[in-house]
Parts: C-alpha cells; sequence; structure tokens
C-alpha cells in the first residue's frame, strides 16, 4: 500500500469502503415492531440478589470459552466476531448487570457483584469449567473469578485489558475523564473520545465516515447515560492489583493490538515477568478492540491457545492415568 | 432529474436487506430506529458504505448524532444530498 491509499481490510468486524462486514447467521423470530430484537435468542438467569443476566448460548463443542463485556458492549455483539470460534466451542456471552439486556439498576453498583454473577451465570447454564474471555474493564473480573474460584477456570483470555502491570493510576485517571465527559458534554462527546482512543489508525481510515457514524448510532442506541455513568463509577472502586496477577495458576493468554493505547512493549514485558507462562499475542492493524479490528486474527489466537491448552491437559491426564511422570 | 424521496427509501429498503444477512425476512419499519431492529453495527457501516458507493458521495462526519438512525432519517439526508449536488432547477 502506498502513502495515502485508503486501506482495505479483510477478515474483520469492522468494513471497509468497497468491503463487506455482513456477520454470520443469527436465528430469526418473525417479525417484530417495536421490540429490542438485538436480544433475542437468549436467555436469563437469576443471580443472588434477583438480578436477572441475559446470556446467549452458540456452538456445540465439548469446550466452553464464556465472554465477559467491556463496559461499552452487549452480548449479541458477540455473535459477528466469533462465527469460527463458534464451530469448534461452545460459546457463551452475557451481558454484566445493569447493561444491555440484563436488569438495570438503580444508585451505586458493586464491582465484586459481576464475579458473583459470573458465578451464577455458570452453575445456573450447568458449565462447570469455562476459558474466561475478559476484555478491557472486563479483563479484571475474569481475573478475580479465576482468583477466586480456579478449579472452574480452564484457561483466562485477557484481550486488551484495562488494568497494568505498573497498578491503577493511569486507569483511574482515564475513568475519571471519561465521567466527566459523560457529565459535561453526555454521551456523544464520552464516544467522540472513546472512538478515537480505542479504534487503530488502520481501522479509522479504511473505515471512515460510515464506521464513525455507524458505530456512533448503535452506540448512542446501545447505552443509556445512566448505566455508563453507573459502571464507569463501579469500575472506579476497583484496583489493578498487579500482584494478584502472579497468584494466577491457569494457563493465561495477554492479546493486545498493536496499536492499543494502553499496553506498550515494556508492558507486555513485564506482565510476562509477573504472570506465569503468560502466552502474548500481538494483533497487528488493531486497537484496543481487536476482535472488532481484526477479527480473523484474533479468532485464530483464541482458538490456537485453547487447542494448546486442551493438549497439554489431555497429556497430563494421559500421563497420571499411566503413571509416568509429567515432562 | 429530480430526487425522489419515495424512490430512494424503497432502494434503500432493498440495499438493506441485501447487507442485513442475518434477517433476510425480517420486516423493516422505516421509522424504527435500526438498532432497535437488531441492526448491528458492522451491518450499518455496511449499509452506509453501500450507499456512498451507490450514491456517489462521502458522508459528512459532522451529521448530528440520530441522523441515521432509521431508514426514514437516512432516507432523508441521502435526498439531501443528492438534492444539493442537483443542477440548478432540477427540483
Amino acid at each position: 500500500m502506498t502513502a495515502g491509499q485508503r486501506p482495505s481490510r479483510q477478515g474483520s468486524a469492522v468494513p471497509s469502503r468497497g468491503g463487506d462486514g455482513a456477520g454470520g447467521a443469527a436465528r430469526h423470530h418473525g417479525p417484530t415492531r417495536n421490540v429490542d430484537l438485538r436480544f433475542e435468542g437468549g436467555n436469563r438467569c437469576q443471580s443472588a440478589d434477583g438480578v436477572e443476566l441475559y446470556y446467549e448460548i452458540r456452538g456445540t463443542g465439548d469446550v466452553t470459552l464464556t465472554f465477559l463485556n467491556h463496559l461499552f458492549l452487549v452480548a449479541p455483539a458477540w455473535r459477528t466476531v466469533t462465527s469460527e470460534l463458534e464451530q469448534s466451542l461452545r460459546l457463551v456471552a452475557y451481558d454484566l448487570r445493569n447493561q444491555g439486556a440484563s436488569t438495570r439498576l438503580h444508585g451505586a453498583l458493586t464491582w465484586s457483584d459481576h464475579v458473583e454473577d459470573l458465578r451464577h451465570l455458570l452453575d445456573c447454564i450447568g458449565v462447570e469449567r469455562t476459558y474466561l474471555l475478559g476484555t478491557s474493564m472486563s479483563a479484571m473480573i475474569a481475573r478475580d473469578f479465576a482468583l477466586a474460584y480456579p478449579e472452574r477456570v480452564a484457561g483466562l483470555l485477557l484481550v486488551g485489558p484495562a488494568f497494568s502491570p505498573y497498578g491503577s493510576q493511569r486507569r483511574l485517571a482515564l475513568t475519571r475523564t471519561w465521567i466527566y465527559l459523560l457529565e459535561t458534554g453526555g454521551m456523544e462527546v464520552l464516544y467522540n473520545h472513546l472512538y478515537a482512543l480505542c479504534f487503530s489508525d488502520f481501522s479509522q481510515e479504511s473505515g471512515g465516515s460510515p464506521m464513525y457514524l455507524g458505530f456512533r448510532e448503535v452506540f448512542l442506541a446501545v447505552h443509556s447515560p445512566e448505566q455508563v455513568l453507573a459502571n464507569l463509577a463501579a469500575a472506579q472502586s476497583v484496583r489493578d492489583e498487579p500482584e494478584k496477577l502472579t497468584q494466577l495458576s491457569c494457563p493465561t493468554l495477554l492479546m493486545v493490538g498493536d496499536t492499543d493505547f494502553l499496553w506498550s512493549t515494556s508492558s507486555l514485558t513485564e506482565m510476562q515477568r509477573i504472570v506465569r507462562g503468560l502466552r502474548v499475542a500481538v494483533i497487528p492493524r488493531a486497537g484496543h478492540l481487536p476482535y472488532a479490528e481484526n477479527t480473523s486474527d484474533f479468532e485464530r489466537e483464541a482458538l490456537r491457545f485453547i487447542e494448546d491448552c486442551e493438549q497439554q491437559r489431555a497429556a497430563e491426564r494421559l500421563a497420571v492415568a499411566s503413571g509416568s511422570p509429567r515432562r | 432529474m429530480a430526487v425522489d424521496r419515495e424512490d430512494v427509501r424503497r432502494e434503500l429498503k432493498a440495499m438493506l436487506r441485501s447487507v442485513w444477512r442475518q434477517h433476510p425476512d425480517r420486516e423493516i419499519d422505516p421509522s424504527a430506529p435500526l438498532a432497535a431492529l437488531g441492526v448491528e453495527s458492522s451491518t450499518l457501516v455496511t449499509f452506509l458504505v453501500r450507499i456512498e458507493d451507490r450514491f456517489r458521495f462521502s458522508w459528512d462526519p459532522d451529521l448530528p448524532a440520530g441522523t441515521l438512525s432509521t431508514l426514514d432519517s437516512i432516507s432523508d439526508a441521502v435526498v439531501d444530498r443528492l438534492r444539493l449536488a442537483e443542477p440548478a432547477g432540477g427540483r
């Protein structure tokens, strides 16, 4: 590609001009008017305090991968970026409390409720053990769940996690800024800031105005300012606590876009130093949301990680069964 | 030739059907928010790209939020753009 030439994108949920990003098939439930159909095909389960969690299950594999939304995502969004994973895995996506089609709450949220909600969800749908994919803020939920219930986590996929191996200060400052933007300028101002920050230069060039405008319409339709404010405020109550990362006992993949505003070469190296056996995948032509920006690479790396983990587990079981020492 | 709003809306509806592969048979209420109908962001972006290609203009990134929220409002925006490009006396 020469300088000034508009980049085109393949294998991405972010369509480029001249491309076609229409995703895979979803179930059709017939024509309906004035109903929010984004949340069709899913179910609801109840958490301990009566909060209902909306969830969707796709795929029929023996291995389960559970997706944790970040604060600006809803469960149906995973459909368009997981068509390959769906072929071999059982996929679970759900809305956090006070998000999407899960119960809307009034007043303050407690971050630790997200961890218990996940446990209730897995109990409800009969999943004993799962791989967990946390992205941005929800990587902290995935991390804390893995520490609280290690027997239920086969592996962690931390995709553009919002925590830092150095500590919380930068994330807290960013979140304070987002709350300020929301309170003073509203959702549109917050969207403008997040769009510029989260998507790579490549995505923004290839997507152009249609991507900016199209994503904005959906962003503003899906999230209310009250929800976002409460969710951001709850995120301010949790700390990055890098020492927690040293306690992880499950296989862990850290996946970041190569222009993720939160990650650098040195912070990736620091993560590898403190997380035992950490695998790192850097996704090209992607920022903070590699699954949306470079879907094919995202799916390939996620699947490769899970398949390697499963092979390792099978080898360990075999070694135990045959009484031979582990290699 | 004068731009006919109904023609544009009909064409856009057919275009949306062609890119919204998840729900090829779903009724599209032109006054309903597309997000509420279940049109995901990637589909909406593809739709907007197709409109640019078909009508040979580029979307203005300074369009106010809500301009592209329904099929009706998108049709209005397209008609406005086309009429701006019409030679004088073409209306």
